[in-house]
């Protein structure tokens, strides 16, 4: 069974893009700044490279934002990883085939489009982009794990991920951290509600 | 001249404490100990915000008051009762007699100031726990000058997702 999984950028002070993010802007103000432990390590071995190319290696279909979908298109050319991607959205359209593969919108929920990504993904990682659609994810119990860059900066404005996630703290597990120059690496396990904090019918 | 180094104890989605100031979730343990006894070795003047001076004068002193206390925290509590200790605030005012009852009590206005001057005639590093009104107020105004030196945050595996005290 794929497991979902919520992958970002995340600034010491929470925020995963900074504020305004537009067309031309599509990470926000001074957002650009988070992925830059991308392009720092500069050698084929180290250790931001080598996270990188793993997580690329895993995953095997996307759910995103109709918002991510619209400011990403532009700058991916393509879906944002080489897999299936799952757009939500009100708005009914027919697929959308890209170079490497296809945009399907999806309108009854997320939790449906979790589902096609699952199926999609041939039991890899369903990656959720977007921190709104992560959101909904990570409130409904429908996320497995966080995968995670703290990156040390403090934005001090922006998008903040984890927002809007209802009463009550959410436990995690931490399975990984590792730490590089740029950023520090984390993995978590989210412990997943019991019957007293269960998805929404 | 001294570093100024903050050390807190966050939750992965960026609280320092639980719905009404509630510190029952944060994991302070045997590891967050080892860690802090290791900080205040090195650490001159500890520098507070008046809620976290009021936690800390009503438990160090006890702890070290306490013959069967562990030792790693007894190393604690002696090595907070001996360090002259700045405290922050516009409302405290502390008896001589009260546990702790020597600490310096420093304005909101003239607190940076203190700190600048305290910072460039100390040879230990200034050490504040918790105090995120005071963190936040000299990242506002003097992280770029240079005030603030280190950021000692110990992310822990939760997210409260409501709290008093984000930011």
């Amino acid at each position: 069974m794929s497991r979902v999984i919520l992958a970002f950028s995340l600034s010491l002070d929470g925020f995963v893009a900074g504020p305004a993010i537009s067309m031309e802007n599509a990470m926000g103000m001074g957002g650009e700044r988070l992925h830059q432990w991308m392009f720092q390590g500069g050698r084929e071995d180290d250790v931001d490279s080598g996270m990188l190319r793993e997580q690329l290696a895993m995953v095997g279909a996307v759910v995103l934002g109709r918002r991510t979908f619209d400011v990403g298109l532009q700058h991916w050319n393509d879906t944002p990883y080489p897999v299936p991607s799952f757009v939500l959205t009100h708005e009914e359209r027919e697929p959308q085939a890209m170079r490497s593969a296809a945009f399907t919108f999806v309108n009854d929920g997320i939790a449906s489009a979790v589902e096609q990504a699952k199926a999609a993904a041939d039991r890899k990682l369903v990656v959720v982009m977007g921190a709104s659609v992560a959101q909904q994810a990570l409130e409904d119990g429908l996320a497995d794990e966080l995968h995670l860059q703290l990156v040390p900066v403090l934005l001090g404005k922006g998008a903040r991920l984890f927002e809007n996630l209802g009463e009550g703290s959410i436990e995690l597990i931490c399975d990984r951290a590792v730490n590089s120059p740029n950023v520090t690496h984390l993995k978590y396990k989210v412990v997943k509600p019991s019957v007293t904090r269960g998805v929404a019918a | 001249m001294a570093r100024l180094v903050f050390s807190n104890l966050v939750s992965l989605d960026g609280y320092c404490a639980g719905p009404g100031g509630d510190l029952g979730r944060l994991p302070m343990g045997p590891v967050f100990n080892d860690h802090n006894v290791e900080l205040l070795r090195s650490a001159g003047t500890p520098l507070f915000g008046r809620v976290t001076f009021g936690m800390f004068q009503a438990f160090w002193p006890q702890v070290q008051k306490d013959p069967a206390a562990e030792p790693v925290l007894a190393e604690i509590a002696a090595l907070t009762a001996k360090v002259n200790k700045l405290v922050v605030s516009d409302t405290l005012t502390l008896s001589p007699d009260a546990p702790w009852g020597d600490a310096e009590v420093v304005h909101r206005a003239q607190a940076h100031a203190r700190i600048v001057a305290l910072k460039a005639n100390a040879r230990r590093d200034l050490l504040a726990y918790g105090s995120h009104v005071l963190m936040n107020d000299l990242l506002a105004h003097g992280m770029r000058a240079s005030r603030m030196n280190r950021l000692d945050v110990s992310a822990f595996p939760s997210a409260f997702r409501r709290s008093a005290c984000q930011e």
